[in-house]
């Protein structure tokens, strides 16, 4: 080594304390770097819809249009508007092959390419879809843009009327219109993007944005939503069969949410980091399941004998292990899920009392207090109720579930309800109502209401809580009737 | 004129040569200063880079280790005949330790919030002393081990950004420069152009070790802080608040099934006692 070289570093030691990093430290750095590359990319992929979505910087801008711009409307009051946080925005109008890949169907007009633009979708259809999407990704990060947000994103930094200037003159190298769509859409990204990489954001088809049109606010405002008042959603951007001046970046229009109709789409927005979506990580069983399911053939497998069986050992698990599960985040998702399925996971052999313990289909078994009959429903002695042996199996709000017990009839009996809290306390406490009775889901709904919210109560820990009635993401059905 | 002429003419080589490399010598002494200016710059703002992330990720990332590691003992104990489960846990449990280790005395430490930016005067004084105090300029042995001491120190207080002490310590130096002891040009001649070769060599390893630095992982973490500053975002803080949302999410599953841990084992409890 020159010995220059070595002073230097002895040099360096002396001033700062220390000169190589530790392996720990470097570990720490590295894995920094990572999450550096995730967060500051410039770029994103879904790799669902394989849709490109590129980063819009956060930043300030004049919503709206000013007085004198040719064509404008009233409701373009010019405001400024800042927007807090960097977001993604999909680089072209969601398309016909996209749509196909989460709903399965097409709703559209004009068919032939599967990059044309999805239309004749309702906003109430984009949020099914979006809710679909993010659900098979296992995230919550895609939704609509709200209208600051897309207006900020089709402005690009421009102050003009459209996003390359304010003649219109030029709009045919940026946008599929009256002038020359021919009155069919064209396949998406075709034109010029704008400065931000985005494309179509004038003309082909308008899309839907999140909000409720309403008026803007006059003065200066940050991360804008509409109020909930008003059903009408707002939709932007101008479309194959209108003028060019309405394709202008300001220009609002409206619709109710349930109109279909062939000059309307939309595009996503991907929010940029965990924070924003991390209210919504604690995992939902659903988000897993598919998750899960869809690695591979090996865990389907596994997963049937689980539910035949009601249990698994974790021989089971380890022989029919999927080999591309390597990671402990991996097994450990596998085990919360079986977890939450109800399927025991256990030591080989402790098997033969669970077996016992375990009633079977088209039998009649006994569980210490309980009854398991084989209609698939399970009387409990000690407080001679009846319940149904499962719940429905899937996220359901108050009133479905409320309807779902009514009409239940299993053991030929019409008199099935909703329970109590107290009744679902009663069962939680015997302990091994887990060996007769399933519960899929986190919480179970009980009769109790409170204005427009609705008990629930919690099978995990026996706790429980007041959901909105509306909530559909994790409760369950589980009829019961008093036996005489 | 003539007689001037022949006197210059008639001085002896050697002292023709002395003045070129005088003039060789405080050419390469500014260009010195400068880069050791530079490297030097760029120790201090990874330093202060490792630190400030350490602080403001590293222990995040710690906290988020230690929960991994309560998850994968607990997935260990529910199947305690897994060998695989078990080194998992192991392994994460030592990474949570040294993530602990290595950002434990940072988390404490008081430090100052802003990024080192030295200022052009703390700059220009940093040149003017190393050009001044620098070892490889020294005039013999002994002075190069002072120098070398008195270096340290001015590199101590640029990069605490402290220019009182820097004026101090070059008020210090001028009044005790190295004693030159009389030596003739021969001499002279001869330091000076162990000097410049010393100065060759030093210029030499201040490029290689900023190459070397430019390679580190600080390094390209910097380029990245760099980058994201430039579209006014704070990388450091939107990484914190990232693993923020990792580690509650990471909670969240310990919670979970800690609490189906602790039900199956009083389930498994009753149904021995039921079977005695």
């Amino acid at each position: 080594m020159n010995p220059l070289t070595e002073e230097t570093r002895n040099r360096a030691l002396i001033v700062r304390g220390r000169y190589d990093l530790t392996v720990p430290e470097r570990a720490l750095i590295e894995r920094g770097l990572l999450l550096a590359d995730s967060l500051g990319k410039k770029e994103y992929a879904c790799p669902i819809l394989n849709a490109r979505f590129v980063l819009m910087p956060a930043g300030t801008f004049m919503m709206g249009s000013p007085e004198n711009e040719p064509d404008r409307c009233v409701d373009e009051t010019l405001h400024q508007v800042t927007i807090s946080k960097p977001f993604y925005m999909q680089t072209t109008e969601v398309t016909q092959g996209q749509w196909k890949k989460v709903m399965g169907g097409n709703p559209s007009c004009f068919k032939g390419d599967d990059n044309l633009p999805v239309e004749q979708v309702s906003w109430d259809d984009v949020q099914d879809f979006i809710e679909r999407l993010n659900r098979q990704e296992g995230t919550v990060k895609y939704r609509l843009p709200t209208e600051a947000e897309w207006e900020y994103a089709c402005r690009a930094g421009s102050t003009t009327a459209y996003c390359f200037g304010d003649d219109s003159g030029g709009l045919g190298e940026y946008a599929w219109y009256g002038d020359n769509s021919e009155d069919v859409t064209h396949p998406v990204g075709q034109k010029k993007p704008n400065a931000w990489g985005l494309y179509d954001m004038h003309g082909n088809v308008w899309e839907w944005v999140n909000d409720r049109y309403e008026d803007y606010s006059s003065g200066s405002v940050t991360d804008p939503e509409s109020s909930s008042k008003g059903s009408d959603r707002v939709i932007r951007g101008g479309g194959w069969r209108y003028y060019a001046w309405s394709c202008r970046s300001a220009v609002r229009y409206n619709g109710p949410p349930d109109v279909r109709v062939n000059v309307l789409g939309f595009r996503l927005l991907s929010l940029s980091s965990h924070r924003e979506i991390k209210s919504e990580v604690v995992t939902n069983e659903q988000v897993t399941s598919e998750k899960l399911k869809i690695t591979s053939e090996k865990l389907k497998k596994l997963i049937r004998l689980g539910e035949e069986k009601g249990f698994i050992t974790y021989d089971d698990l380890n022989d029919m292990l999927p080999s591309d599960v390597v990671s402990s985040d991996q097994i450990d998702d596998i085990i919360m899920f079986f977890i939450k399925k109800n399927i025991d996971i256990i030591d080989p052999d402790e098997r033969e009392t669970l077996i016992v313990n375990k009633p079977t289909t088209g039998e009649t078994s006994r569980d210490r207090d309980f009854i398991a009959y084989n209609n698939g429903t399970v009387l409990d002695t000690r407080t001679n109720l009846m319940w149904a042996g499962e719940d429905n199996k899937f996220g359901i709000n108050w009133a479905d579930a409320e309807s779902y017990c009514k009409n239940y009839r299993g053991g030929g009996y019409s008199d099935w309800r909703m329970p109590t809290l107290d009744e679902l306390e009663e069962l939680y406490k015997s302990e091994n109502y887990e060996n007769v009775i399933q519960i899929t889901g986190w919480f179970v709904w009980a009769s109790e209401t409170r204005g427009s919210d609705a008990a629930s109560f919690y099978f995990y820990d026996g706790s429980r809580d007041w959901y909105h009635q509306s909530n559909d993401s994790n409760g369950r059905a589980l009829p019961v009737r008093s036996a005489k | 004129m003539k007689k001037q002429h022949f006197l210059v003419k008639q001085m002896p080589p050697e002292e023709i040569e002395l003045e070129k490399k005088r003039a060789e010598l405080s050419i390469l002494e500014d260009d010195l200063a400068l880069k050791e200016l530079d490297l030097t710059t760029l120790q201090v703002v990874l330093e202060d880079l490792r630190r400030r992330y350490l602080r403001i990720v590293g222990v995040k990332l710690a906290q988020l280790d230690g929960i991994e590691a309560q998850i994968a003992e607990i997935i260990a104990r529910l199947d305690p005949k897994n060998e695989e489960v078990k080194k998992e846990a192991d392994r994460r449990r030592t990474q949570a330790q040294e993530s602990a280790d290595a950002t434990g005395s940072i988390a404490a430490e008081e430090y100052e919030a802003e990024p080192f930016k030295p200022s052009e005067d703390l700059k220009q004084l940093y040149r003017d002393l190393a050009k001044k105090v620098h070892p490889d300029l020294a005039p013999d042995e002994q002075a190069r081990e002072r120098r070398h001491r008195f270096m340290q120190e001015v590199n101590q207080a640029y990069s605490e950004r402290n220019e009182d002490r820097l004026r101090s310590l070059l008020n210090e130096w001028e009044n005790r420069p190295d004693s030159v002891s009389g030596e003739g040009t021969g001499a002279e001649l001869i330091r000076i152009i162990r000097q410049i070769a010393r100065v060759h060599n030093r210029i030499e390893a201040i490029s290689q070790e900023v190459e070397n630095l430019k390679e580190s992982e600080l390094y390209k973490l910097k380029m990245r802080v760099d980058e994201t500053q430039d579209e006014s975002r704070n990388l450091l803080v939107e990484m914190a608040a990232e693993i923020d949302g990792q580690i509650e999410a990471a909670i969240a599953r310990l919670k979970n099934i800690s609490q189906r841990v602790e039900k199956t084992e009083r389930s498994r409890t009753k149904q021995r006692d039921s079977k005695r």
